[in-house]
């Protein structure tokens, strides 16, 4: 279990365990998949509700 | 920008301009994600912010043994190989991408280089690795909580201007982690 590159290069603490990454700047518009919004299922597909009595 | 418009308008960035962003604005976005709640108020997160020539360093280290087929290695367990419904949105997400990018089905060497792509961090200007304390492994609160500190800052970026994409190729070093449908 390790993140050899990532721990080295940006000098990350031994008390620490590596998460996620996260890659940040200003968007280029032009870029073609900067456009894709990902699907998601809907609320009825992903909830049960318990009680409402409808 | 209003709430709804950030949470609607969110997408994951995968292009970036090479404007650097600014240190001041990047802390302002990281106070306003650790707004976000933990169990216990423990904010077991933290952050290693990288630009510039270390960021550099760290993508080409994770292209050098991603091309030299060194076996992927990351801090966090992943499950089984995903099936069913879960294995159809990634592949359709996948499919998206590739459409968008003009990456056709039977063409490796372009998908191979989106996967590439992913272990530079998309080129992007910064990369913010989160990380939790060690003392905590073990409990499974402490991922659900850099999961909520992680998607808080995303959307504040987003509020400013900032996209961004969630990664795990960054922060490890092969393949199976981006493994794209066939």
């Amino acid at each position: 279990m390790q993140s050899p590159v990532v721990r080295e290069h940006a000098g990350i603490a031994d008390d620490q365990v590596i998460m996620k990454s996260i890659a940040l700047g200003w968007p280029d518009e032009s870029f073609p998949a900067n456009a894709v919004v990902s699907e998601r299922k809907s609320v009825e597909e992903a909830t049960v509700f318990v009680g409402f009595g409808d | 920008m209003q709430f709804d418009e950030v949470i609607l308008g969110r997408r994951s960035i995968r292009g970036y301009k090479p404007d650097p962003v600014p240190r001041a604005l990047i802390e302002e976005i990281i106070g306003l994600a650790m707004r976000a709640p933990s169990s216990m108020n423990t904010q077991p997160w933290n952050f290693y912010v990288i630009t510039g020539e270390p960021l550099d360093r760290i993508r080409a280290g994770n292209t050098e043994r991603m091309v030299a087929g060194v076996p992927q290695s990351r801090e966090f367990r992943q499950g089984q190989a995903f099936a069913g419904q879960h294995r159809d949105r990634q592949v359709g997400v996948a499919k998206q991408l590739f459409s968008a990018m003009g990456i056709a089905r039977d063409d490796k060497e372009m998908r191979q280089d989106w996967v590439l792509r992913g272990f530079r961090q998309f080129d992007a200007p910064v990369c913010v690795i989160v990380t939790y304390d060690r003392v905590l492994d073990g409990s499974d609160d402490t991922p659900f909580d850099c999961g909520a500190v992680t998607t808080a800052l995303v959307n504040a970026a987003w509020s400013r201007g900032l996209g961004t994409v969630i990664n795990s190729q960054g922060s490890c070093s092969r393949l199976s982690c981006a493994s794209t449908p066939e």
